[in-house]
């Protein structure tokens, strides 16, 4: 089953290269005479797409900023609560896992319309970590609740001061989650459309704004080609950030 | 304390999306068509997303099950990089292989029908796909060293796989399982550009109707997207409670 999924999933990202390399391929020819990787950038304007590509980046970054702001203090607090305090919280903040994307979209939409935001990328960043901040508040908030706070008892007890513990014992102990919560928010926000759909006003235009209408209009190679520039760099970014921070999705040997 | 948890209502995504609802709802309730809910189609979302979701559950579970089984978690970075495409590119990608003019098709030289089909076979498929690398990656990163010796023993003790999974694995994962049985639910019926690309105008998905009605310049359709997203939030609530009451006994 893995094996035929593994090659199913190959033949998908292979047939790219199909048909990037054959704009006109009529059915039910599978090979064509003439191959071309040229013919796609005739229809793609290249400084629309690096500028999208550009403004895609900068609001993962700053969907990432603003969960990094929101989460290590949230999940601080709530590693330290108990009972049904702690149960009513963690419900009420991991919500947007539990909703439809459309709730929060349509609600942040009348919000960000109200402080006119609509249109602007911090909107659109703000936005977009409303949604996606549960993905770095788990594993930070698992990790404290699991291990606790001996530590900074400890480096409280023998003289540091609230900061000195926070940035040399709480901060390396939670580098890890936060790094992945870190690398999901950003793949989040950079894959998202429907946020940055509505919240764009057509104004602020991501690649996936880009890239849906391309989809639509039925011209393969282009669609074909927008789909490698958006994802190779993710791809690229994944294999670095896995590699720097040497994370583990194998068998836990605990 | 008390404050803390109203603010926290507030600020959450459900307290924004209540709040939009009380001010712009509200007062314009009156002149809602009552008769637009009766022509909503909310049946086949749901079925939609139930078979999807449990499809890749299924899938997922057995495919990580296999792997810890046979003691192999390796070749799975083709499993990371679908989980890294996005729904959208993902989506595209379904649809040009599996289109009637798609790779399949010119391969087994016969034309298929099974994108923009209006019994949502391509949107299931789409989904089963890119979601069974999710439910993986998630089940082989909890899979834990309890649950390798209980396996070894079981094992050793003469027990057939079936058995293995059934009476070992299925209970020791159980809350993977729920927590990702509810997220991916939750998602499928929420999913705007998908049923968007690769379902089919007779009958609608209810998030693409939803689109459709919040960008109308008619109040009522306004309203009714309100409503709609309401009753989205409301199922995947009732989906949930249900789940996990389940896996509480």
């Amino acid at each position: 089953m893995k094996k035929t999924l593994t090659v199913l999933y190959l033949f998908l990202f292979a047939q790219l290269i199909l048909w990037i390399s054959t704009p006109r391929l009529p059915y039910p020819k599978l090979f064509s005479r003439t191959y071309s990787f040229s013919e796609p950038f005739r229809y793609i304007n290249l400084t629309d797409i690096s500028s999208s590509f550009l403004v895609s980046l900068e609001i993962g970054f700053l969907c990432v900023i603003f969960s990094v702001l929101f989460c290590i203090p949230t999940s601080l607090f709530i590693a330290r609560l108990t009972g049904k305090t702690k149960f009513i919280l963690s419900t009420l903040l991991y919500i947007p896992v539990l909703a439809p994307i459309l709730l929060p979209s349509i609600g942040l939409y009348e919000f960000m319309y109200e402080i006119n935001l609509i249109g602007s990328i911090y909107g659109i960043a703000l936005a977009q970590c409303c949604v996606l901040y549960p993905y770095m508040l788990k594993p930070i908030e698992g990790l404290l609740t699991t291990e606790g706070f001996k530590s900074e008892v400890v480096a409280r007890h023998f003289g540091a001061s609230k900061s000195e513990t926070f940035l040399k014992v709480t901060m390396p102990r939670i580098m890890r989650p936060l790094s992945q919560g870190a690398f999901f928010v950003f793949v989040g926000s950079f894959n998202d459309y429907i946020i940055s759909f509505l919240l764009g006003d057509f104004k602020i235009k991501t690649l996936s704004v880009i890239l849906y209408p391309l989809m639509q209009s039925d011209n393969r190679a282009t669609s074909a080609m927008v789909i490698a520039i958006y994802t190779i760099p993710l791809v690229i970014l994944y294999f670095v950030v896995t590699k720097t921070f040497k994370w583990r999705t194998h068998v836990k040997d605990i | 304390m008390k404050a803390i948890k109203t603010i926290a209502l507030f600020i959450s995504p459900l307290g924004l999306f209540l709040i939009a609802t009380y001010f712009l709802v509200l007062p314009f309730i009156n002149n809602f068509d009552i008769d637009l809910f009766k022509n909503q189609n909310l049946s086949f979302s749901i079925l939609v997303s139930l078979i999807s979701t449990f499809l890749s559950i299924a899938i997922g579970t057995s495919i990580s099950f296999v792997s810890l089984y046979r003691n192999k978690v390796d070749s799975k970075k083709i499993f990371e990089i679908v989980l890294l495409f996005p729904h959208i590119a993902f989506a595209y990608l379904v649809f040009l292989f599996f289109s009637d003019e798609g790779v399949l098709s010119r391969l087994i030289n016969t034309p298929l029908s099974i994108i923009n089909d209006r019994f949502g076979i391509g949107i299931t498929l789409n989904y089963v796909l890119k979601e069974i690398p999710f439910i993986y990656l998630i089940l082989i990163s909890t899979h834990s060293k309890k649950i390798k010796k209980s396996i070894h023993v079981a094992k050793t003790l003469g027990a057939s796989s079936v058995e293995i999974f059934k009476k070992i694995y299925l209970p020791l994962m159980k809350v993977p399982i729920i927590s990702s049985t509810i997220i991916i639910f939750a998602f499928v019926l929420g999913n705007y550009e998908v049923p968007a690309l690769l379902g089919n105008g007779v009958n609608k998905f209810t998030s693409v109707s939803i689109i459709e009605n919040f960008q109308s310049i008619d109040e009522s359709n306004n309203i009714l997207s309100y409503a709609q997203v309401f009753i989205l939030f409301s199922i995947s609530l009732v989906f949930s409670i249900f789940l996990k009451r389940r896996a509480a006994k």
